[in-house]
């Protein structure tokens, strides 16, 4: 299965357990609220999370997961949801029941309390299992009085998803012969590297990012500089490699051409970008970032003049060192170079 | 059989003839739309004093089976060029018995009614067992054909009394008017087709087929226009828009097909299903999916994109200001 098929997704069963936040130790009458039965879906609810979970794994930032070896693992939820693939309605209940268990074991009191909905489905032939972690909301709902003068406000509890909600905590797991990896995850939280917090729902999942995020950031970098170097205009193609090394240097743990050309570029410019990487095998959606590979690259610039002046700065961040600026009516750029001479020479 | 016989097995029957008009009309809508045409289907059953007439007139020697109308089903297209294609489905459901092409009687100095006209029984493995084999007759017209036969029928084709020669050779040159419309209105569309002025017209006939086969409804086609309008300055009116349209449809063909069978049938999604600009929006998202997202923002609401991405198997809620 692709992600690019996600427009096949087919619900059959929902269930929802109540997962509540704990502290280990605390009261051992907070348990797990769970239901013994799929829930009933109307045509319009089953809908409804279909498109949810559509725009949650079809989107730039969801990324590819595969379990984590089982040897190395005594997490029970991969071989739950292996078997959930395989038997499909037979083990659908109890395997859900499993999943909000080892949910409930898993979290710290760092961990909001939550729903846990499973679902299961097909993705044109492929069968599939859904999981996502909801928060409950509450909000107001207006009803018509009953002489039909005013408006009477309600409170509404228990709210786990509205249309404009998305869905922070979404993973899709699909069984199929050809599988190059496990499924999918959505998570706002997610970072390189394994902080137990940040990363909690994919550890919790027993997963692991496929691809290799290092080689993913190089390749980003590399063909985005690429793509630089065809533009014309020298000002506007010096403004673009400040940003790229900026925007990969960032704190931000995902990037992605999509977020990038979004953020820096004119919309002239977006899709000539992005059809460019797609040629040359950089998707435009989101990955867990690792500068490994280009960090010599981010932090170094050169500037190369075509009167055989090179300027060459070693800390990227530092652009007050070398101020460049454009003169009038020309498509001559002016360095300033603000510093000590400390060697002259090779 | 005397008549009153005749009309008790009619009346026995005519719930039978009636569930074959509307088979065939479901059926027959089904395939002219899968043939990205738009269907233009009516059926009447013989009403009886009509049928007692015409056994009294005709005096047939089986009265009952001679009477070939009992059910008669007409289909209109708009222009000649898609009489092949409808008549290729008639013969896909049905075993035509006998075929008239109306118009070979039609003497080359003369012009007068045109039609096909073909007497069938239902296909066993299309239709109902209790439906097939029971002999009705289908007229295929183009519009030009179909209205000068309506209007005129009773003065020309059937006239109740002589009417003159003056007033026949006015009816039959609006036979003819009719008859020249035919052609043009088809060269017309053909010479619009290729002419880059009206790019907008092109761009639609490019999307249609594919909206027609896999919607199977027809749409506003105002509003088309004016979607079709804005939506192609996203790509500063691209020239080669059409083409890059239609290669691209058919590469994603059994994905449109899917997709309209997975959403069209929810009644809230109705309104951006029932258009076809939806598959000009979803090239848009594939192709550019960055300036469909910013410039959507700027005139229409940015959750009727998010949904048709969503449907798409493409979401670019993240990038939109919900």
């Amino acid at each position: 299965m692709y992600k690019e098929q996600i427009h096949q997704l087919r619900v059959s069963n929902l269930i929802v357990h109540d997962v509540p936040r704990h502290l280990k130790g605390e009261d051992p009458d907070i348990k797990v609220t769970y239901s013994e039965q799929p829930s009933v879906l109307t045509r319009t609810m089953e809908g409804f999370f279909t498109k949810k979970i559509i725009e949650a794994i079809g989107a730039d930032r969801s990324i590819e997961i595969e379990f984590e070896d089982e040897n190395e693992n005594e997490n029970k939820i991969p071989a739950t949801i292996k078997e959930m693939l395989i038997s499909v309605n037979e083990n659908f209940v109890e395997g859900s029941k499993i999943l909000a268990t080892e949910l409930f074991k898993a979290q710290t009191g760092w961990n909001s309390s939550g729903i846990l909905v499973v679902v299961n489905g097909k993705v044109g032939d492929v069968p599939v299992v859904v999981i996502m972690k909801l928060q409950r909301d509450e909000g107001a709902r207006i009803n018509r009085t009953d002489d039909d003068k005013n408006f009477d406000i309600e409170e509404v509890k228990n709210l786990m998803l509205t249309d404009n909600t998305k869905t922070y905590k979404t993973a899709l797991f699909y069984k199929d012969q050809n599988r190059r990896n496990d499924g999918w995850i959505n998570d706002k939280q997610v970072v390189g590297g394994s902080t137990l917090v940040a990363n909690f729902f994919l550890h919790y999942l027993g997963c692991k990012f496929v691809q290799d995020s290092s080689i993913m950031t190089r390749s980003f970098f590399l063909e985005s500089l690429n793509f630089l170097k065809l533009i014309d205009d020298p000002l506007k193609k010096l403004e673009l490699y400040n940003h790229l090394t900026s925007y990969t240097n960032s704190n931000q743990d995902t990037i992605s051409a999509n977020e990038f050309s979004m953020n820096y570029m004119t919309k002239t410019d977006r899709d000539a970008y992005l059809a460019y990487l797609e040629v040359s095998g950089v998707k435009g959606g989101m990955f867990v970032k690792d500068t490994t590979k280009i960090k010599a690259e981010i932090r170094k610039r050169t500037y190369v003049f075509d009167n055989d002046v090179v300027i060459t700065s070693l800390n990227g961040e530092e652009t007050n060192n070398v101020r460049l600026s454009k003169i009038e009516n020309s498509d001559i750029i002016k360095a300033e170079v603000k510093g000590k001479i400390i060697k002259i020479g090779k | 059989m005397d008549v009153t016989d005749l009309l008790d097995k009619w009346e026995a029957e005519e719930e039978l003839y009636e569930n074959l008009g509307s088979n065939s009309e479901a059926k027959l809508k089904n395939k002219i739309y899968e043939a990205g045409l738009l269907p233009n289907i009516s059926w009447r059953l013989k009403e009886r004093a009509s049928f007692v007439k015409k056994i009294v007139r005709k005096n047939y020697s089986d009265p009952y089976n001679d009477v070939k109308d009992k059910l008669g089903l007409r289909i209109i297209v708009k222009f000649k060029s898609e009489l092949a294609t409808v008549d290729g489905i008639i013969q896909e459901l049905y075993n035509v018995i006998s075929f008239e092409d109306k118009s070979k009687q039609i003497a080359p100095n003369e012009t007068g009614y045109r039609a096909y006209h073909y007497d069938v029984t239902a296909k066993e493995e299309h239709f109902d067992k209790r439906l097939s084999g029971r002999l009705f007759e289908i007229q295929l017209v183009t519009l030009c054909m179909h209205v000068p036969a309506e209007i005129g029928h009773d003065y020309a084709y059937k006239p109740p009394y002589e009417i003159g020669d003056e007033l026949r050779h006015r009816l039959y040159r609006l036979f003819a008017i009719f008859e020249i419309a035919d052609d043009d209105y088809e060269n017309i569309q053909n010479m619009i087709t290729m002419d880059p002025r009206y790019y907008s017209y092109n761009v639609i006939s490019a999307i249609e087929p594919y909206f027609y086969k896999h919607a199977k409804c027809d749409y506003d086609q105002e509003l088309t226009q004016m979607r079709v309008k804005v939506l192609t300055k996203m790509v500063d009116n691209d020239p080669d828009l059409a083409k890059k349209l239609r290669k691209y449809l058919k590469k994603n063909e059994s994905k449109v097909k899917e997709t309209f069978e997975q959403w069209g049938r929810e009644l809230g999604y109705l309104h951006f299903l029932s258009q076809p600009e939806v598959l000009l929006i979803w090239y848009l998202l594939d192709n550019h999916t960055m300036k469909i997202v910013h410039d959507w923002e700027e005139t229409e609401d940015p959750k009727e994109l998010r949904d048709l991405a969503i449907f798409w198997g493409r979401p670019v809620s993240e990038f939109l200001n919900i």
